[in-house]
């Protein structure tokens, strides 16, 4: 978990990843600061993810759906609930296999943006850059 | 309305059964006036034969009806085996594929950090190419669990096949593979799941251009036929020219994990799944093979049914 971090740039985007699997939060982070164009925060947990997106305001949050406690769906719903929050764009990063499958209640947030592990990295690079248009 | 249909037959059978008795009692009412005698020798070897006859009719028909019941059993068999893949596949699909998209997310990081050595370059595109197969082998396994409901239309069968033809365009260019239709000009329209179906194309296209390393030929035929219940369906023969597959490992083509191909490339699931599916619109498949000189697979389909 990056609490401490700040946004030290304007022109990079700050990406949240909320996702139970530490490892891949690592490496995500890892690839996508090696571009140089973003600087990225992580949490492993939806309670953690939401305080940080609050306090940082990330441009963007990548955000799992099977988590322990706290749903992805859950921590979405709370993101858009709050007036902080709300207009934080969300890309769900599942391993959930398909589209089909990810239940109904999840079209509702992120847009429909969705990427379905395992995911390369230029495919991940380019939904973002989507995204954030 | 397979159970109609052998209603019809058994009826038919009855029928014929009574034509037969009402013929050797008008047959033995003029033999008795002509001859004065209740029983002559000519009568008794029209029973003998009349008992031939309708003994060769009962041996067949039971020996029918066990084939069925086998077939019956062995669809089973295989429906209950694929079930028992999906669940377990279902349940650990989600644990498998987070360590695959870490393992891909780890690799895609050495790439980027080693991009001057050719070598180990290799190694991580290796790596890489490994996960996502594995990842493939999930997704296979996960078509198993998936109880997708099937969106039945009235159509013509032959555009599902073009279509699943027109995808292997590729392939079929580079393998310099001959294309031979042999399209009936009138075909009832059946009621399939069309995405499903050209999965099923697809796959037996793919498996034929596969057997086919050094060219050949891909025969396509379809024609309206009937099953042995007088229901009519529509046969599609897909043909090669190819290696073709030895007797024994035909028994178990349809298992899943079973394959004829280079293990590292195939799940062995493209048949299990497409006799899943064939299943699904209670339709058939055979397969026939010589080695050397190619394999034919037959689909059947039947018209009129959902």
């Amino acid at each position: 978990m990056d609490l401490f971090k700040t946004k030290t740039s304007v022109s990079k985007k700050t990406i949240l990843i909320i996702d139970d699997e530490e490892d891949f939060c690592y490496f995500v982070k890892l690839n996508l600061e090696q571009t140089g164009g973003f600087e990225v925060l992580t949490a492993n947990n939806g309670a953690d993810g939401i305080s940080i997106a609050k306090r940082y305001q990330p441009d963007l949050v990548l955000l799992d759906i099977i988590m322990p406690n706290m749903t992805g769906t859950q921590v979405a719903e709370s993101l858009r609930a709050d007036k902080d929050t709300k207009d934080i764009p969300i890309i769900f990063v599942t391993a959930i296999v398909k589209r089909g499958e990810v239940g109904a209640k999840d079209y509702q947030f992120g847009g429909n943006y969705f990427i379905f592990k395992p995911v390369k990295l230029d495919e991940l690079i380019k939904e973002i850059g989507a995204k954030l248009k | 309305m397979k159970s109609q249909n052998l209603l019809r037959q058994k009826f038919e059978n009855n029928g014929l059964i009574l034509i037969a008795i009402a013929m050797v009692v008008i047959y033995w009412i003029f033999d008795y006036l002509s001859s004065g005698h209740f029983l002559t020798r000519s009568m008794i070897v029209v029973l003998v034969i009349i008992y031939g006859i309708f003994t060769q009719i009962l041996i067949n028909s039971r020996k029918a009806a066990l084939e069925e019941k086998e077939k019956a059993q062995q669809r089973l068999i295989h429906s209950e085996k694929l079930a028992a893949i999906g669940s377990v596949a279902a349940g650990v699909a989600h644990e498998v594929k987070n360590p695959l998209a870490i393992i891909v997310q780890g690799i895609a990081f050495l790439k980027n950090s080693v991009s001057s050595d050719a070598r180990l370059l290799d190694v991580a595109g290796r790596i890489e190419k490994s996960a996502l197969r594995a990842d493939n082998i999930i997704k296979g396994l996960l078509s198993f669990s998936r109880e997708v409901p099937l969106k039945m239309e009235e159509m013509d069968i032959t555009p599902v096949i073009d279509e699943a033809l027109s995808f292997m365009d590729d392939q079929i260019r580079g393998k310099n593979i001959n294309v031979k239709k042999l399209y009936a000009s009138e075909l009832p329209k059946i009621i399939v799941d069309s995405n499903q179906i050209k999965q099923v194309f697809t796959n037996l296209f793919m498996n034929s251009i596969e057997a086919m390393q050094d060219g050949g030929i891909l025969g396509i035929r379809t024609e309206q036929n009937k099953d042995k219940t007088g229901q009519v369906y529509v046969k599609i023969t897909v043909s090669d020219t190819g290696e073709g597959i030895p007797e024994e490992r035909i028994r178990k083509i349809f298992d899943p994990f079973f394959t004829t191909k280079i293990a590292a490339r195939n799940t062995g699931l493209g048949l299990s799944i497409t006799k899943g599916i064939i299943d699904k619109h209670r339709g058939t498949i055979e397969i026939e093979s010589e080695p050397g000189r190619g394999t034919r697979v037959m689909v059947g389909l039947p018209a009129g049914l959902v």
